[in-house]
């Protein structure tokens, strides 16, 4: 990534949703995710995550704005975001998706410390608003071109549309592994894998390659009967942003043979997913499949469009609350969950918007549920002691369940 | 009556107001949640549009079904009609303005009996080529959602007139914050605010015969004494008229804001054209925006504060901020760089649905105190 530019490739910044096959006609390019390329690093370091937390509040982001700007922000002024041995870090061009409002504030943000071409696309919720999307893509296409000074290539673009929709069902496939039981992965596991998507982008070949592996590899698990933990005897969903720095969210219920094995967060916002009638979810069908044809520009953006107004479900749940909370209590009934643990958030709402509403109607299905007080990035806002309290009473008490050891 | 304690009674009383106008003219009442929600479609359906305010009490009603650390304001609107203070809506539409907003609303259709409920999605991105060529779709898709309720056709004509009548009351309600422009100002900022509030509960005709009166009231107003550092009132939903009446009494001479209940209310008029849906979209595009439709290319809100701020001498700003106000926090250091720049002083205060009067009190006399030590 740092030596993209000696190789004549281009660098994108930009967060966790932006609709990566769009400036693929440019050539090349390598993205940043949001959180930039030392995230994981800071989010590892307790010293480093707190330095960047505190110098981000000292410049007067307080302790409510979006907890990922204010580690990445912190992060670049603590000098975290260029490489190790000090390079600096060129961003050629910044896009982001207005699709968590604070994230897209938060772009804003960014991109004015960075002075950086920067260039929002607003993702509505439904096709009915696809021209809005549409239109808002030949724009960035127009806008790419003049700030990189390079042709833009649609045959590239209609390989990466393949590419991005290939994935995202092969994603939802593997998803869909996880309504067996026992389930072959964990939620933590789920989220690595997910992180590919992140870092390396959709619409590359080699990801494709990976989650057709992945894929494989996990209906092997499924057909011999390999449970990520040998113990399952009670499958739990979680909702709201994990906390990234810790890893007791997960762990801690698997003493009880309690597992997470997926939420809509994690399914609905990387897959291509058909919502049915009653609100059950299907693995969307590819483009073959549907039939549809990419001959040029046009209609690779109405393909790409329709891949994400009509079958990423996740998106919409910004917008439409009342899909969001239907979505999360059919996949709930569909994938066999025995309790919901919903995280509220201590700042970040994008992730625990519908929580409560959420806990209230899965509880009407006869599904139990409890929140956490959480902060998913935040260590100094974050009561372990708390957490593990509720979960073991939850375990215990509302599921009837026993330690299966200390 | 002087015409600024009938604003003051309207505001107070509304929920009596709009049980009275549903009981004179048997229409039905509306509840929106943002500013941005096109209350013209309502009005040209003889429709009463009523924005949806807090109640600044204690209440603990809310915590099942939002956060307790979303934002005051979205707590303390759906406390309100889960308590059932709204109990005379007949439907309630909201705008795709914060998240926060997104969950009282949400649960509002869920829990408390309505007929009509929308959501207006309306777009984000204001400043892109694409949001000015699709917005009227969406204003048209509200417009055939209120005709479905109502049974009625909702005309061009009647919508020409609404546009009328809403432009008029933004006329005149910017005439009136013109006569804040002197010094001391002839209206105070409790007394602007309760006129913007009351705008926002009542009948607009009405509404407008009132505004009439006050400002041939004012010519006839001898001076008045006010606080003697000029202020400017920054922030999002800010209908805590305790709060201005804090400020006022410390020494603050409120002189103009850059609030939702405020200029951002009505500082710019819908421009007629041949197509009113065309001019109802392009007003809500270009009203000066809140931090949640300013998100990309040069931020339109500097233009809007440094403007007013030099138009009205301001002396120093007081940013109010919500807890947890997500967009408004976010903001807050771009605001104050601005004003920064103009060598104009900020005091950022943190409210909650209720506030301390004392201690919101101490503070700004500090702040007015150094203020003043520092001339």
């Amino acid at each position: 990534m740092y030596t993209a530019e000696e190789r004549g490739e281009l660098l994108m910044f930009g967060g966790v949703g932006p609709l990566h096959a769009l400036p693929s006609g440019i050539g090349t390019y390598h993205l940043i995710g949001s959180f930039g390329p030392n995230f994981g690093k800071v989010l590892d370091d307790y010293d480093l995550l707190t330095r960047s937390l505190d110098m981000c509040e000292q410049a007067g982001y307080g302790a409510g704005t979006c907890p990922s700007l204010r580690a990445l922000l912190g992060s670049m002024m603590v000098g975290g975001f260029d490489s190790s041995d000090g390079k600096k870090t060129k961003i050629d061009f910044h896009l982001e998706t207005a699709l968590c409002q604070p994230q897209a504030q938060s772009a804003q943000i960014v991109a004015e410390r960075h002075n950086a071409p920067f260039f929002l696309i607003e993702i509505p919720p439904t096709e009915k608003q696809s021209a809005f999307l549409i239109m808002q893509m030949n724009d960035f296409i127009e806008w790419l071109e003049k700030v990189t000074g390079r042709k833009y290539d649609d045959e590239k673009l209609i390989t990466a549309v393949n590419n991005e929709w290939e994935v995202r069902v092969l994603w939802s496939r593997l998803c869909e592994q996880q309504k067996v039981v026992p389930a072959p992965l964990k939620l933590a596991s789920l989220y690595s894998f997910m992180n590919l998507m992140w870092r390396s982008g959709r619409h590359r070949p080699e990801t494709v390659e990976f989650y057709r592996l992945a894929l494989d590899e996990v209906r092997h698990f499924v057909e011999e009967g390999i449970a990520a933990v040998s113990t399952e005897r009670c499958r739990l969903m979680h909702e709201g942003s994990l906390t990234w720095y810790d890893s007791i969210i997960t762990k801690y219920p698997e003493r009880w043979g309690a597992v997470f094995t997926g939420s809509e967060m994690c399914f609905g916002s990387q897959g291509a997913w058909e919502v049915e009638e009653n609100g059950c979810w299907k693995v969307a069908p590819t483009i073959g499949e549907l039939g549809l044809e990419m001959r040029n520009r046009d209609e690779a953006l109405a393909v790409l469009a329709k891949l994400y107004l009509q079958y990423a479900p996740g998106n919409q749940g910004f917008a439409l609350l009342d899909r969001r909370i239907r979505n999360r209590t059919t996949i709930a009934k569909d994938w066999h969950i025995d309790g919901l643990v919903t995280n509220n958030d201590r700042a970040c709402r994008g992730a625990c918007l519908g929580n409560t509403e959420t806990v209230i109607s899965v509880k009407q299905e006869g599904i139990p549920a409890v929140s956490y007080d959480g902060a998913c990035i935040d260590p100094r806002d974050f009561d372990d002691i708390a957490y593990k309290s509720q979960i073991e009473t939850f375990l215990e008490t509302t599921l009837g369940l026993t330690a299966l050891y200390d | 009556m002087d015409v600024f304690e009938r604003f003051r009674q309207t505001f107070d009383n509304r929920h009596d107001y709009a049980r009275e106008w549903k009981k004179r003219t048997g229409g039905r009442v509306v509840g929106y949640l943002c500013t941005y929600v096109p209350e013209e479609i309502l009005y040209a359906a003889n429709i009463l549009p009523v924005r949806i305010f807090g109640g600044h009490e204690p209440q603990d009603i809310t915590e099942p079904h939002i956060w307790n650390m979303f934002c005051a304001y979205s707590r303390d609107c759906l406390a309100q009609g889960l308590l059932g203070r709204y109990s005379y809506l007949d439907g309630i539409v909201a705008a795709n303005g914060c998240q926060h907003i997104r969950q009282t609303h949400d649960s509002w259709q869920r829990h408390i009996p309505i007929s009509f409920s929308y959501f207006f999605y309306m777009t984000t991105h204001v400043q892109s080529r694409a949001a000015h060529a699709c917005l009227p779709d969406e204003v048209r898709d509200f417009r055939t959602a209120v005709e479905e309720w109502t049974g009625k056709a909702i005309s061009d004509d009647a919508l020409n007139r609404a546009i009328e009548v809403f432009n008029t009351n933004r006329r005149l309600m910017k005439d009136l914050y013109e006569l804040r422009k002197s010094d001391p100002p002839m209206l105070s900022g409790l007394e602007a605010l309760e006129m913007v509030a009351a705008s926002m509960v009542m009948e607009k005709e009405d509404h407008n015969r009132l505004l009439e009166q006050a400002k041939a009231e004012l010519k006839k107003r001898s001076q008045r004494e006010a606080g003697k550092v000029r202020v400017m009132m920054v922030g999002s939903e800010m209908d805590d008229l305790n709060l201005m009446h804090i400020l006022e009494a410390a020494g603050a001479s409120v002189v103009v804001d850059d609030s939702c209940v405020g200029t951002r209310y009505f500082w710019n008029q819908a421009e007629m054209n041949s197509d009113p849906i065309l001019s109802i979209s392009e007003r809500y595009l270009n009203k000066p925006p809140c931090p949640v439709y300013d998100i990309t290319g040069v931020r339109r809100r500097k233009e809007h504060i440094l403007t007013l701020a030099h138009e009205y001498n301001v002396q120093t700003c007081v940013l109010i901020l919500q807890k947890f106000c997500e967009p408004h926090e976010m903001s807050i250091p771009a605001v104050q760089s601005w004003l920064k720049e103009r060598d104009i002083s900020t005091l950022v205060l943190e409210t909650d649905i209720t506030i301390s009067a004392g201690q919101v009190g101490t503070r700004i006399e500090a702040h007015l105190e150094m203020l003043d030590q520092g001339e």
